[in-house]
């Protein structure tokens, strides 16, 4: 494969990749080291790869052995089991969450909620606020900005899913 | 849908809303994209680099002692040397600095008495006493001068009699100490930095994770170890974890940089973890 298209797929496949880390690993602190490694390992075998399955799964399942290495080597219990973690590649696949067009769903989910929920989310992830800054910002309590997170998640979940993204309405606000 | 499938997926959606507008994404790639197809070029130039600069200066040091040499009696022909028999093979070409490093010990060579340079020079080993002496400096110069691993402030000279003295390199190539006569059975010894080979860590959110080597002056503060790491990413909260030997202790980057808090120095081996903000 030439550097410029797997340079491509780094850039597709990213962003999933950063999120599927993120909920395996439970720590933000490790996401970039174990994207990085996961790619220079993916590209010293690319080779190996079978090009008639999917890229991201491979990748997946690269990110997954390279995580387990690491809890073994720092003597940390991996926070996955082999159960778990199957389960997540099952919720990636209910929410198409495995695809990098992903991004563009959940954009366009987003359009579809409650102006307060959408200023929550600016807030929290996008402005990257801690809870106590974006209450601020949004002068509501942080127990208040807490229920409308979970709200607008619950919301941005069903739309994923083809539920409920049609109407504003359907979605609490 | 069972609650452990929901909550998974509640997960999924906080960590896609969390990667949907990174605002690092394209450094990130970059970083990745360097680190596969870039780091080993970088690497031959900053070695390509160094080595040309000691070159630059293994010449110019070569320039000065030639120069130093030809102002000295040494290069010039043995006025009693009408009494010594011709020896064509014994006949060493006029020294030039194309020779370098210039064998000075060499070119006279008359006497089996030497002193040894040792340490953290080019070619160590036995220097023979050339018959007008030897002094430190012409005794370094003659083994290649110093390799860039030495401790410019230890250099030591152990006399035949037992005595020692330390020189740094400016006291020999300034100072006095260079004119410093060698006598048979004395010995230089030039000193390895001990911050040779040492590393910190620098980990979390900083632009450049990973292993970078420590300053072979020994000094480097934690302001300076984050500028080495390319500074905090936009989402670190200007915390950082400073774990030494075992013991991690929180140290407030922000109130070092905002309101000029005394800073932390760092040491060999150190493990800097730069916290992400949370809420």
């Amino acid at each position: 494969m030439r550097q410029e298209n797997f340079n491509q797929l780094i850039r597709e496949h990213h962003a999933t990749l950063c999120a599927y880390v993120r909920v395996m690993t439970q720590n933000p602190s490790s996401i970039n080291d174990l994207v990085q490694d996961t790619f220079i390992t993916a590209w010293q075998n690319i080779s190996k790869f079978d090009v008639t399955r999917d890229l991201g799964s491979w990748l997946r399942g690269i990110a997954r052995n390279k995580w387990r290495e690491s809890c073994r080597r720092n003597g940390r219990e991996v926070l996955m089991d082999e159960a778990a973690l199957a389960e997540l590649e099952h919720s990636l696949h209910q929410l198409d969450a495995d695809q990098p067009e992903v991004f563009e769903r959940l954009a366009d989910c987003r359009k579809l909620l409650p102006a307060a929920l959408e200023h929550t989310l600016r807030s929290c992830y996008d402005d990257a606020l801690s809870g106590r800054e974006a209450a601020e910002q949004l002068q509501i309590n942080e127990a208040t900005l807490r229920k409308r997170l979970e709200r607008a998640r619950e919301a941005l979940r069903l739309c994923l899913q083809g539920k409920n993204n049609n109407t504003t309405q359907e979605i609490p606000s | 849908m069972n609650s452990d499938n929901q909550n998974q997926q509640d997960q999924l959606i906080d960590a896609l809303l969390h990667e949907q507008n990174r605002s690092d994404r394209e450094q990130q790639i970059q970083t990745i994209q360097d680190a596969l197809f870039h780091s080993v070029p970088a690497q031959i130039d900053k070695k390509s680099r160094v080595i040309s600069w000691l070159w630059k200066i293994g010449l110019a040091a070569a320039a000065v002692l030639a120069i130093g040499y030809f102002q000295t009696d040494l290069h010039r022909p043995n006025q009693h040397a009408v009494h010594i028999p011709y020896q064509p093979k014994e006949t060493t070409p006029p020294l030039a600095i194309n020779d370098f490093p210039p064998k000075v010990a060499d070119i006279s060579n008359k006497s089996q008495e030497s002193v040894s340079i040792l340490g953290a020079v080019k070619n160590p080993g036995k220097v023979i006493l050339p018959e007008g002496g030897l002094n430190v400096m012409t005794a370094l110069a003659s083994v290649g001068g110093l390799n860039a691993t030495s401790d410019i402030n230890k250099i030591e000279v152990i006399f035949n009699s037992g005595e020692k003295a330390v020189f740094s390199l400016s006291d020999i190539m300034i100072g006095e100490a260079g004119k410093i006569e060698l006598k048979n059975g004395d010995q230089v010894i030039v000193g390895q930095n001990p911050f040779v080979g040492k590393y910190i860590t620098v980990g979390g959110q900083v632009q450049k994770r990973g292993l970078f080597p420590y300053p072979l002056d020994g000094n480097l503060d934690i302001v300076a170890a984050i500028a080495v790491a390319g500074g905090l990413t936009d989402i670190a909260d200007g915390k950082l974890l400073l774990t030494r030997n075992g013991q991690t202790k929180t140290i407030d980057y922000k109130a070092i940089i905002e309101r000029g808090e005394p800073s932390v120095m760092i040491l060999p081996g150190d493990f800097i973890q730069a916290r992400a903000r949370s809420f």
